[in-house]
């Protein structure tokens, strides 16, 4: 009993995974580069929310403080990124770098290095019976939001004509800005979309984990991995990855702690020995 | 395998290439002989790049084989094939820009050198004397000093194949060197090939018909990924699957 | 006779005159900073940093290769000193020393030969895990290396019998002429045959590939003494501190690397050795009165991101008509002039 609880809270951690991997797989597939910023605008996300909750309710706080990160990352695109231009991309790296920094220090001059209450409304707190388990309903709340918007992204990129031309400029940019749709309007939308996916997954998370300036540090690095092992510039590869991770570090922890945290290098270390692209990872990307 | 009179350099056996349903490279047989310059010609699109990139190893091939000098190399990677004696040029300009002239053929030529991986030596004259050596087959001699992105358009093609030879080949692969050159480039680029098939095998790719048909020794036209005909520039020119699918006329 | 635009006759006799001021510089640093206010500490600190952008610009700046966690070496060989000398010679400086080189090169080696199949943005992700890795294990690993707290109760002991590096201006000078040793030594490896395929490798990795060079097993040595000179500066930084932090091996650390070479230029010996300079100095200095030196560190990589990508070196280059730093400089010029 206690390994299927562990299975579901797995899920569940997944899914935040996944709704961070995706983003940055997104922005790397259309911009080419990584943002490193992810994690630090999962924390922004937190606070956002938390903040305005507290002048509001939770739904909207829930709602408007993802938007918020989504908007911050529109304003870091349009004003920094975009005067990088046909740069080297290693540039494109050192500014999100920088910039996580940046964000972080904002926050803790902000709202301090402290941690911030949050409290869940009353209607998702407390338990669910689920016949087989009785099990905490916020998180039955997030794993249905994240399913809910993963949905919600398929549609998107599949349906939309925006979503399209997402898609079809992560595959061949110059194919796009020959069809005369402007590259770095795709760009900003693309950067606030995956910047408001990470800012969702903050929210979502800050009831569960407390919300405090460095809580983005702690996921950053698993994304990675889930990237790694789902496969660069595969959006099913992040979604398989993201719940292996989630369920392989909350098995772990039945066995003991300190491997929850292990377990995250040990699974990269195998990618890169026996599969270094990963399950779903196209060949010639990023390897010889 | 056996070697009959005509050595042969360069062979491969029902080469293919497939990308997913494309067949880029369709059950090709190609033999490069000891000593000839033989051409691939054929419409864009036909595969003609993408059989050098297999045979080269860039891309690892779907079936087939591939032999130098009668060993099979398709499992070979590049850089050990390159050792070997078979090195290409590239169709878009490959040169490393940022160095000079004579910089770009100096490291090609220190690739055959024991002491390349030595980071404790100085640089040997006789390296830099073999590059100038190099630098003077293709006319570049004059240039050494200067930045080679700072060179004309011909002169960075002529750098391309000087890069290429400098790392000593027995069968050299030329993928389209004349692209983009004037006409009076041309006319230096024309002895330097002259010269050179004296010494080397040499496998082109070019879409420049009067260049193809006065210097090839044999032609085989490539069309969506199959070789259609094989022989001398005037069997080609009176070939008349040839001049449907490729002269258009 | 002399080849490439790094390499120029000019260029070389810059180099020459930068060696011989610095020298002046070494000795009257110490005296100079005291009477600003600052400490010998800190000037060893500087040459020690120096060292370590050093080692990390033959990968960024030479090999075109970029590892966002490279503090995990410069704090691994602290550890593995201070344990060294905490457990088996107590009584030694130099084989702790050896000892914390030697270790953090091989484990370097081993993830560098796991890694460096990855490429690009990929490349980014795996060095920033590995170096969370070491991390997580020096702070987990309570019993042996005290957790977050650190390692204490290090000791600086005579080198030999004859060479006293106790007192702090002694040290400062050993550490010094370490520096220059490894300021000599990756000018010849630079210069060498081999540095010149790494420097081909940064400009067009394909071609080199095509001239039949094994480019993966240039990065991976690029790669090993790379970390090799990291670790050179973390048992240094040890020996400095007589404390092993695991602050040293956190990604600010491996940020604050990246910045050094960065806002010096990294396509010379010069740039990551001014960039140690500035930076450790601004640190000490925005340290002193406020806690939030990230938020400077952050502005500084987004300023030289924006418009001094090219670096100091890069950016004073640009009067002197000759400027070796442009390769990684935007490609537009390149392309409006072909």
């Amino acid at each position: 009993m206690i390994v299927l609880s562990q299975v579901i809270n797995g899920l569940i951690l997944g899914t935040i995974y996944i709704l961070m991997a995706l983003g940055l797989s997104l922005i790397r597939g259309t911009m080419g580069i990584l943002n490193f910023a992810h994690g630090v605008l999962f924390t922004l996300g937190a606070y956002f929310t938390v903040k305005v909750a507290m002048l509001t309710n939770f739904w909207v706080g829930i709602i408007i403080g993802p938007i918020f990160v989504g908007l911050v990352g529109m304003f870091i695109q349009r004003f920094f990124m975009r005067r990088l231009q046909g740069k080297h991309e290693l540039f494109g790296l050192l500014l999100t770098f920088g910039m996580a920094y940046i964000i972080e220090d904002i926050i803790k001059i902000i709202w301090g290095v402290g941690g911030q209450p949050f409290n869940i409304p009353p209607s998702l707190s407390g338990f669910v019976n689920l016949g087989f388990l009785i099990y905490p309903t916020y998180r039955l709340f997030i794993l249905g939001v994240t399913t809910f918007l993963l949905l919600a992204l398929y549609i998107f990129l599949n349906k939309t004509k925006a979503g399209l031309i997402i898609k079809a400029g992560s595959r061949d940019l110059t194919m796009v800005s020959l069809l005369g749709i402007p590259v770095q309007k795709v760009f900003t939308l693309v950067f606030g979309l995956g910047t408001m996916l990470a800012g969702i997954a903050g929210a979502l998370a800050a009831p569960m984990w407390g919300v405090q300036p460095t809580m983005g540090n702690k996921i950053l690095i698993p994304c990675f991995v889930v990237i790694c092992l789902g496969g660069m510039g595969s959006l099913i590869g992040a979604v398989v990855g993201g719940l292996i991770i989630g369920v392989a570090v909350s098995l772990a922890i039945l066995i003991q702690p300190f491997f929850s945290d292990l377990i995250i290098y040990v699974i990269m270390a195998t990618v890169l020995l026996v599969r270094p692209r990963g399950l779903f990872g196209e060949v010639g990307e990023a390897f010889e | 395998m056996s070697e009959t009179t005509p050595k042969i350099a360069l062979r491969s056996q029902n080469l293919k290439k497939h990308f997913g349903a494309i067949k880029a490279v369709d059950d090709v047989n190609f033999t490069l002989e000891e000593g000839t310059l033989h051409s691939i010609i054929g419409p864009n699109g036909a595969g003609k790049t993408t059989f050098f990139n297999c045979l080269t190893g860039k891309f690892p091939i779907t079936e087939g084989k591939i032999f130098f000098e009668g060993k099979e190399i398709q499992n070979i990677p590049t850089y050990k094939l390159v050792r070997l004696g078979v090195c290409r040029s590239f169709q878009i300009l490959n040169i490393f820009k940022k160095l000079t002239v004579v910089e770009n053929v100096r490291i090609a030529i220190q690739a055959r050198h024991p002491q390349r991986f030595n980071p404790f030596t100085k640089i040997d004259r006789k390296t830099s004397e073999e590059a100038e050596q190099i630098l003077e087959r293709i006319g570049l001699e004059s240039f050494k000093n200067s930045v080679s992105q700072e060179l004309s358009h011909g002169d960075q093609r002529l750098l391309e194949i000087g890069i290429t030879i400098a790392t000593a080949p027995k069968v050299l692969l030329l993928d389209e060197p004349a692209a983009g050159l004037s006409k009076q480039e041309l006319q230096k680029l024309i002895p330097v090939i002259n010269e050179l098939r004296k010494t080397m095998s040499i496998v082109l790719i070019e879409h420049d018909i009067d260049m193809v048909l006065s210097l090839s020794d044999i032609i085989s036209v490539m069309s969506f990924g199959k070789i259609i005909a094989e022989g001398c520039p005037e069997e080609i020119q009176n070939n008349e699957k040839v001049r449907k699918a490729y002269l258009g006329d | 006779m002399n080849l490439g635009t790094s390499i120029t006759k000019k260029n070389a006799a810059f180099r020459v005159g930068a060696v011989i001021i610095g020298i002046f510089a070494f000795i009257m640093l110490p005296t100079l900073f005291k009477s600003i206010g600052s400490t010998m500490f800190l000037a060893t600190e500087i040459f020690i940093f120096a060292i370590f952008a050093l080692g990390f610009n033959l990968l960024l700046g030479f090999t075109g290769i970029i590892s966002f966690g490279h503090a995990a070496w410069f704090g691994l060989s602290s550890y593995a000193a201070a344990l060294f000398q905490r457990h088996v010679t107590p009584d030694s400086t130099l084989i702790p020393l050896l000892f914390g080189i030697l270790f953090t090169t091989l484990i370097g080696a081993l993830v560098g030969k796991l890694i460096i199949k990855t490429r690009g943005i990929y490349f980014a992700y795996v060095t920033i895990a590995f170096s969370q890795l070491v991390l997580f294990i020096i702070i987990r690993w309570t019993k042996l290396t005290n957790g977050e707290n650190g390692l204490g109760g290090i000791e600086r002991k005579p080198l030999f019998k004859f060479i006293d590096i106790v007192p702090e201006f002694n040290y400062y000078i050993f550490v010094v002429i370490v520096f220059i040793l490894v300021f000599i030594l990756l000018n010849i490896i630079i210069k060498s045959p081999f540095g010149r395929v790494l420097q081909a490798i940064r400009e067009n990795r394909t071609r080199a590939i095509f001239i039949g060079y094994n480019v993966r097993s240039y990065e991976l040595t690029s790669y090993i003494l790379s970390v090799f000179f990291t670790s050179v500066a973390g048992v240094l930084d040890l020996f400095l501190l007589k404390y092993a932090f695991p602050e040293s091996m956190a990604t600010t650390m491996s940020g604050e690397v990246i910045i050094m070479t960065l806002v010096g230029g990294m396509h010379n010996l010069t740039g990551p050795v001014l960039g140690a300079i500035i930076i450790t100095f601004l640190k000490d200095f925005i340290s002193s009165f406020t806690d939030r030196w990230m938020i400077f560190l952050g502005g500084i990589f987004v300023l030289f991101v924006m418009v001094f990508p090219e670096g100091i070196m890069g950016f004073f280059g640009k009067w002197g008509g000759n400027n070796p730093f442009k390769s990684l400089l935007p490609k537009r010029d390149k392309e409006s002039e072909s």
